[in-house]
């Protein structure tokens, strides 16, 4: 049984084919049980997120599951042949294992390191569990590969700094204030970016938003929009006071809030410190401000530069995190092996038992004179000869596999002997366990 | 027991530096975990020496002072949930400790004979007060560096180490009421220990009392300057530090002049 994992991402393939190619989240058992009508495919998945359309197959042929993957995408997606082979990226076994642990740990993220990622494998595999499609084969990649994911999170800080404008804005709102919880924000102005902000403000806890606009309709308009209260421009002086965060986004020419009327707010607030973000160009706020005990002003670039410090910052750890990965995979790959081995092993004695089994019963009624006693001394003899024959060989392929020799596989082995120890016959693979 | 509990205040302190230096998650369990054993071994060892007669000498206060500042650590931590104050605390509970162990009788048992209930009083509430204020001055430490990262608008990884500045400006106001509350506490039962031996309050030798009460002003100032608000954030921070470096010469000439 060998993984084959055929798909596109970010990487190599523009959106105007990933978008083709997309199966949208609602239907994606149906998809699959398309996926099972093609013959060859024992296992199927499909990850499909905006990045990336992947299906992750376990397969006994290469070539035929390959091929039915191939045929899946060009008779279900709007896509032609040379279109799909252009992008379509396949990696079989220890490739296809390390791109797995890749993608869950959102080392091939666009925004390395970004949380959605995980979610969305850990939903893919659930609905391919769920529907009957993962069966041993994935389900023990993926559960592996959840485990590594969760290593990587909590062995490096990959995913713990900030990388967009609106998340720096709440990550230094939360080392100013600890909670958002109880703090107030007001919006000045209607500017996309500031309505971002806000919006992410209030969702990771703000408890008021209010929204001044010299246009009071604007105003209004927003803050239905965004669950705030509206405000006319002439009761800033008072807002100000109130406000812990002021988001600045309006389309003046001139400073809106300059030195004197912060102090004068900051006075009456008395220590509470004011987060000042201003998001509009030009500038909305005065430089200086910054110069006040309590005020922490950042403008635009000071936002964009924390969060392109802190995409370095994540691709630096992401070097850290691809060494604990690459251990991962190793580890994963060798205990796979050796529990193939083993499966062989038991194989090839089950086959030997039951062949010599036969035999004995097929001496037994040829040559009835042999008695009690003659059968019991066959039945040893046989054993004896069996497991002697076996010991050799089965030492030499331990060696060999723990050595990683190339040249004899357990698959050729399991040829030789005409063994197939892997199958749906056995116990149904229980869900991997997510709380450890 | 002793080399058992300044193992596990080594692994404690260690983990915690670790943490507070890279900002990782993993590892608190075994930092606090450590730190328990540790404490619960301290406190069995001082409840034995403390039950078989008043313990002695300047270890016994040293390492009554590094127990105390536990304590205070394990009480902070369970109601921040952050370690960064373990960064500082646990280290100097070490040292503390670890200096008690290793010379046991370095001023010899007795040089401070602590006798009667208002000196042995007056002497713990001085250890609970002397411990909050180092605490006092590493989170107002943090306080200053925190502040100075956001104020910077290119704010390095520390910003992820170290507590908001809400918690920190919590926890210097917290930590500021029990030390003031203890020193005051303190200097009563001294002064009332001076008048039942000397009969009258400050009848001890100036050079002993006065840094003392400088310093018990200066705290007062500072918690006044806090409740009215007029002094904020960085500058109470910065005076704080200050503070602490001046109480330990006061207790320097405070013990000069008892030796």
């Amino acid at each position: 049984m060998s993984i084959i994992l055929a798909g596109v991402s970010h990487h190599n393939t523009p959106l105007s084919i990933r978008e083709r190619l997309y199966f949208p989240e609602g239907d994606m058992g149906k998809w699959l049980d398309r996926l099972a009508d093609y013959r060859g495919l024992d296992e199927r998945l499909i990850l499909s997120t905006c990045n990336r359309v992947e299906v992750y197959t376990a397969a006994e042929d290469y070539e035929q599951g390959l091929d039915a993957i191939q045929r899946f995408f060009l008779e279900s997606r709007d896509i032609g042949a040379d279109e799909l082979n252009a992008h379509l990226y396949v990696h079989r076994e220890d490739e296809a294992t390390r791109h797995l642990f890749t993608v869950a740990s959102s080392l091939d993220s666009m925004v390395v390191g970004e949380p959605q990622i995980l979610g969305q494998v850990k939903e893919a595999y659930r609905v391919a569990q769920s529907s009957g499609h993962a069966g041993k084969a994935l389900t023990n990649l993926f559960s592996r590969a959840f485990r590594v994911a969760k290593k990587i999170r909590e062995q490096t800080p990959i995913g713990e700094s900030p990388v967009s404008v609106s998340s720096v804005a709440v990550d230094l709102a939360r080392r100013i204030f600890g909670s958002l919880s109880g703090k107030n924000v007001l919006l000045l102005g209607a500017g996309e970016m500031g309505e971002a902000a806000a919006r992410h403000l209030k969702t990771s806890g703000a408890d008021t938003l209010h929204v001044a606009n010299r246009t009071f309709a604007r105003a209004q308009e927003l803050a239905s929009k965004l669950g705030g209260l509206a405000l006319s421009f002439d009761k800033l002086e008072q807002a100000l006071i109130d406000a812990d965060v002021v988001i600045a986004s309006t389309a003046s020419q001139g400073f809106v809030l300059d030195k004197p009327t912060v102090a004068a707010a900051l006075e009456q607030r008395r220590d509470a410190p004011v987060f000042l973000i201003d998001i509009a160009v030009p500038r909305n706020i005065a430089p200086d401000v910054n110069d006040l005990e309590d005020a922490y002003l950042y403008d635009v670039d000071d936002l964009q530069s924390v969060a392109a410090d802190n995409l370095r910052g994540r691709e630096e750890i992401a070097r850290d995190a691809r060494v604990i990965l690459e251990t991962e995979v190793e580890t994963y790959l060798a205990r796979q092996q050796a529990e193939e081995l083993r499966h062989t092993f038991a194989a090839i004695r089950f086959f030997a038992e039951s062949m010599r089994q036969e035999e004995v019963e097929k001496t037994v009624q040829r040559l009835p004179e042999l008695g009690d006693g003659g059968r019991e001394a066959l039945d040893a003899m046989t054993k004896a000869l069996v497991n002697k024959l076996l010991h050799h060989p089965f030492a030499v392929l331990r060696q060999m596999s723990e050595k990683d020799v190339e040249g004899i596989s357990v698959e050729s082995v399991q040829k030789l002997f005409g063994v197939e120890p892997e199958g749906d016959q056995g116990p149904p693979a229980p869900p991997p366990d997510e709380s450890d | 027991m002793v080399a058992i509990l300044i193992a596990c205040y080594l692994v404690a302190a260690l983990t915690h530096l670790y943490l507070l230096c890279t900002g990782r998650s993993t590892g608190v369990v075994y930092g606090i975990g450590a730190l328990l054993v540790g404490f619960a071994l301290h406190t069995l060892m001082l409840g034995v020496s403390f039950a078989s007669g008043t313990p002695e000498g300047w270890s016994a206060w040293l390492s009554g002072m590094a127990w105390i500042i536990i304590l205070m650590y394990l009480i902070v931590f369970a109601r921040y949930r952050d370690i960064a104050l373990g960064g500082f605390a646990v280290p100097a509970a070490f040292i503390l400790e670890g200096y008690a162990a290793a010379f046991p009788g370095v001023w010899g048992a007795g040089s401070i004979a602590v006798q009667g209930y208002l000196l042995k009083g007056h002497a713990v509430l001085a250890l609970l007060s002397w411990a909050a204020f180092f605490l006092l001055f590493a989170s107002a430490l943090m306080y200053l560096v925190q502040s100075q990262q956001l104020k910077s608008r290119r704010p390095s990884a520390w910003l992820h180490r170290l507590p908001s500045l809400d918690i920190l400006d919590d926890l210097n106001h917290k930590i500021l009421y029990f030390g003031f509350a203890f020193l005051t506490a303190s200097l009563l039962l001294g002064s009332m220990w001076a008048k039942s031996r000397h009969g009258a309050y400050w009848s001890l030798d100036p050079v002993r009392t006065w840094p003392l009460i400088l310093i018990w002003g200066a705290y007062g100032l500072l918690l006044i300057c806090r409740l009215t608000r007029s002094w904020k954030g960085k500058r109470s921070a910065v005076f704080s530090m200050v503070a602490f470096f001046a109480a330990l010469l006061a207790l320097v000439v405070h013990f000069q002049g008892a030796g």
